[in-house]
Order: structure tokens, then sequence, then C-alpha cells
């Protein structure tokens, strides 16, 4: 058996003498961040809180039992394994490059600045539609909640008061530092889910658990089963929005792609619990005329209570994901801003909460014109929102695809390319194309565009943007790519 | 890996058994790479570190990913190199008075 080393002269040399490394400068480019502020933990609780698998695991698991049937569960595992396989992906990259622009900043490291920019541009539309539907979801269930508790239902003023109220909140918060809006994150996370867990167990208990016929086949549709999927991966997109904060996480290239997996394992848990609950009341239950709320209570629970009661959950749920994915977008406008993309004043922080306050609260406005709209056109206020969301998945899972493409060119570039990464890249963006294909296809047939049109838009302005760098600045588009770079403290010094 | 694999390294062999970076010598091959790092200088690249200790590829690039995101290493910049981190020296200073001294 070989022996350890008895010794390591060139480290006792380096440890007496730290040696310099060319390059590396005091202060990066993205200094004014607080760096090294988020507990692993509390990432967790960010990327957790994007995904609202509480909320989501509601009702997510009634939609797919009756849009699916038979099948379900194998929609629900090829989603989340969709999932998992790109959480794999991603963390090629959060293992090397910590970037506030996350996504758009690994694709332009990899490919270069023309593909960076249509990823920036699909993260923009897509973090900045799910600002603006945790606002408006919260809204309107924080109404149903009103409404069934007897209280009325709030006129059109204060709905859109309220959404003001929430966004509002929102920045104060982010703007107080990333430390406290994580600790938010996670901690209203933690009690939606010990909620959700106990409301199932109870559940199961009360209805008897229902296994049999559950994992069936019979009957099912391939194609059924493929939009299932396509279900699946609407209410785990956003799992990659922690990648934003990676500049602001202690140990960043460990907690990060930790916290990506933990959000899809946790997601997948919350609903695989859920599922086996509604399975049971569907089953074992006869009360098929009780709406979803009622679902999952007792007979002589009063049906309002129960409205009540879960649509305040959903509602807490909303708010936790308007406040994670705001700071995702603002990150991403940060780092765009600090790179000369966007007006440099978009890359101002705090000086003492080392927030990036001035995207917080410029941006944060632009989330409540959908719910604006949708009140002044007499509309439910989450109506446009709800239909931008669906949208927005396909845009992020051109983001998806894109960030799958540049693995290889990244891997070849640092000259550390090995077969597995790549073929599981290759694998991931596959998945996702088929599936966002089935997605477009069915849209196709019901004659709904908006998230081909959203898509192309989205491109088509990436597209446009480099055109005009490449016209009127040529040089912001060399410098692309800043990353939370190696500084001096970094370095082995005295 | 012994005194190991600098000594091997220098003479050009190659392991006699296929590492994977998973048995217990993965630690001496962890410390071998700390201190290539420190031989060949700061900004060394993954290539450079495999070639100079023969270690398998993808097992290098395990054992560096590791050390990166325990921050012992640090990346160059570039995101090519390679560089010893501050945590080495708190390493050393656990370790005891003879890293101290150092």
């Amino acid at each position: 058996m070989p022996s350890p080393p008895r010794s390591l002269p060139s480290l006792q040399r380096a440890l007496a003498d730290p040696p310099l490394l060319e390059g590396v400068r005091d202060r990066s480019d993205l200094a004014g961040l607080a760096r090294r502020a988020v507990r692993p933990i509390d990432l967790v609780g960010h990327s957790v809180a994007v995904v609202a698998p509480s909320a989501s695991a509601i009702v997510s698991p009634f939609i797919m039992l009756r849009v699916v049937g038979p099948g379900a569960w194998l929609s629900a595992a090829l989603g989340f394994g969709l999932a998992f396989v790109l959480t794999a992906v991603f963390s090629q990259f959060a293992t090397r490059i910590a970037a506030p622009g996350s996504m758009y900043t690994w694709v332009t490291r990899a490919v270069g600045p023309l593909l960076g920019l249509l990823v920036a541009s699909c993260m923009l539309l897509g973090y900045g539609t799910l600002v603006a539907f945790g606002v408006s979801q919260s809204v309107r269930h924080g109404i149903d909640a009103t409404a069934s508790a007897g209280l009325g239902t709030p006129g059109p003023v204060i709905q859109l008061g309220a959404a003001a109220v929430v966004i509002g909140i929102c920045v104060l918060v982010s703007i107080r530092g990333v430390a406290l809006s994580t600790r938010i994150a996670f901690s209203t996370e933690a009690v939606l889910a010990a909620s959700l867990v106990l409301l199932c167990l109870v559940t199961i208990v009360r209805v008897g658990p229902a296994l049999s016929g559950i994992l069936s086949l019979d009957g099912a549709s391939p194609w059924r089963i493929l939009l299932g999927a396509s279900f699946i991966m609407s209410i785990t997109v956003g799992f990659e929005s922690s990648a934003a904060l990676a500049g602001e996480a202690e140990r960043t290239f460990l907690s990060v792609p930790r916290s990506l997996a933990a959000t899809v394992a946790i997601s997948a848990a919350l609903y695989a619990l859920s599922f086996l609950a509604t399975h049971a009341v569907l089953v074992n239950s006869d009360e098929h005329l009780r709406g979803p709320a009622q679902r999952w209570f007792p007979s002589s629970f009063d049906a309002r209570h129960a409205d009540a009661l879960l649509s305040s959950f959903i509602s807490v749920g909303y708010v936790a994901l308007a406040l994670c994915a705001l700071n995702a977008l603002a990150r991403v406008v940060f780092s765009l801003a600090r790179e000369g993309l966007l007006p440099r004043v978009l890359g101002k922080t705090h000086p003492r909460w080392h927030s990036p306050s001035t995207a917080l609260s410029r941006i944060a406005p632009l989330a409540l014109i959908p719910a604006a709209i949708a009140i002044l056109t007499g509309n439910e206020i989450g109506s446009i929102t709800g239909k931008l969301l669906g949208a927005a998945v396909l845009v992020l899972a051109v983001a998806y695809a894109l960030v799958c493409l540049a693995v290889p060119f990244l891997l070849v570039r640092l000259g550390e390319w090995t077969w597995p990464p790549i073929v599981l890249a290759a694998v991931a963006m596959l998945l996702t194309a088929g599936i966002s294909t089935v997605d477009v296809i069915e849209d196709f047939e019901r004659s709904a565009w908006l998230a081909c049109l959203l898509s192309c838009l989205a491109l088509a302005a990436g597209a446009s943007w480099y055109l005009w760098l490449r016209i009127s600045d040529v040089a912001v588009l060399r410098r692309m790519g800043l990353h939370d770079e190696t500084i001096a403290s970094d370095l082995l010094h005295r | 890996m012994s005194d190991g694999t600098v000594e091997k390294s220098s003479a050009g062999k190659r392991p006699s058994v296929a590492f994977r970076g998973r048995e217990p010598s993965a630690l001496d091959n962890a410390f071998a790479i700390l201190e290539e790092i420190a031989r060949a200088g700061a900004g060394v690249s993954a290539r450079e570190i495999s070639d100079s200790l023969e270690l398998p590829r993808a097992t290098t690039y395990r054992i560096l990913k590791h050390l990166v995101q325990q921050e012992y290493l640090v990346r160059s910049p570039d995101l090519l190199g390679f560089a010893l981190g501050q945590r080495v020296r708190n390493l050393a200073f656990m370790v005891g008075p003879a890293g101290e001294q150092a």
C-alpha cells in the first residue's frame, strides 16, 4: 500500500513566500456586493422560494391527474428527471464561475457575447415575468382568502394598492441586504413545506392510503404524458435562480450546485407526497363535488374556511417567489450594468447593506404593469401574468438549451473536457428541446401563440442588442463575462 | 501514491492501479496536487497538473473541483489556471507549529 507524503517542500516554500498570480487585483469589477454573506441553507431557501413547490403542490397533482390521467406519475418522473439532469449540467458552470449574471455570463464565457446576449434577453424576460407573476398571484390568492373568510372582495384600487405594497416590501427587504432576504425566504419556505407535509399526512391518514394502481399505465397516452412533463417543467422553472447570488454566497462553488440540486429534490419530494395524498383523495373519497381546496379537509370542515386557509398559504408562497425572483432579476440587471450593457447607474450598490439597490428600486415598479393592465381592462388581477408565465417557461427553456449547448465549449476552452458531462449536456438539451416542442405543438393546436412570440422576441432583442454593440461599442462586447473573479485576499498570502 | 506522487511523477511512471478518486488515497492525491501547484507556480492548468502527476484527467479534474469548492485552491481570473488559496494557510496552522513557522 502506498505511503502518504512525508514532506511537502514546495508547499512549505509557498507558505513562507506566497507566490503571486498574474492578473489578480485587489477588487473585482463586482465590488460593492456583500461577498460571502449568504449561508448555504439560506441559498437553498431562495431557490426553493422561486420554484414555490408548496404552493404548486396544493393544486398541481389534481391538474396532472385530470389532464394526463393514467401515467401522470411518469410525467412527473420525466419532468423532475429533466430538472435533475439540468442541475448536473448547470453545475459544470456553477463549480467554475460565480457570477450575478449566472446563465448569461456562463454562456458568454464559453461561447461568446452573441449567445450570451440571447440568454441575457431570455433571463430578463423570464425572471421579470416570475416577479410580476409572484406579485399578482399573491394578491389574487389574498383576495380569495379574504372573500372566503367573509371579509368581502376588495375593489380594483385596493387590489392594485396591495400589489404595490407587496412589491414595496420585496424591494425594502432586498435592499436591506441579501442575508436578510434569503433568511426570510428560507424561513417562509420551511414553514410552508412543513405545513404541506402535515396537510398531506393528515389527508392520507383521514381518507386512507391508496397505492393500488397508482403507477398504472393502463390507457395512458404518450402524448399526454409528454404534455404532463412540460407542465412539471413549468413548475420547476427558475430552480437555477440561486446561481445569481453566487458572488454573495459562502463557499460559492460548493453551495450553489448543492442549492440547485436541493431545490429540485425538495420540489420533487413535496410533489410526490402531494401526489400520494391527492390520489388517495380521488380514489377513496366520495367528495368529488367539492373543490380542490375542500378536498384537503374533512367534510365537517367549513368549506369557506378551507378555501381561506389554503388561499392564504398559497399567497404567502407567491410573496416569497416575488421577493426571490426580484433579487435574481436585480442581480442580472446589476451585472449587465457593470458590464456597460445597461445604464451604469443600475450597477450601484447600497453603501451600507451592499445590495444592488438601484437595480432593485428601478426595476421593481415594472412588475406592477401586468397587474395594472389586467385591472384597468376589467380582468382579474392575475389573468395576464398567468398567461405570461406559460410563455416565460418556453423563454427560459430556450436559455436552458443554450446553456447546455455551451458546456462542451467551456470544457474544451479550459482544457478540462471529459465525455460524461458533454454527453449529459447533449441529453439535457435534447430533452429540453423535445419537451418544449411538445408544448409548442399543443399551443399551436389551441391557436395559442404567445409563448412562441415572446421567445422569438427575446431572441430577436438579444441579437439586435449584439448587432448594435458591434456597431457602437465593440469594446463592451470584448469585456463581457464579468464574474466574481479571484482577488488578492483569496490567494495564499501572509 | 507515495512520497510519493512527486517522485513517481518525476520518474515518469504511471500508478499501477487505475485511480478513480474515490479511494482513501484520494487524500494523498489531493496533497500531491497542492504540492504540484506550489511547485509549478500559480496559474498552472488542470491538464499540466494531470500530465505532471500522471493522474487520469477525470480524477485530476474531480479533485481540483473539490479543492476549489473547499477554497484550498482558487482559479485564475481567466479561469484557465489554479493557485493556492488562503485556506491552505489555515490548514497549515491547524497542522501545528511547523506549518505556522513555515
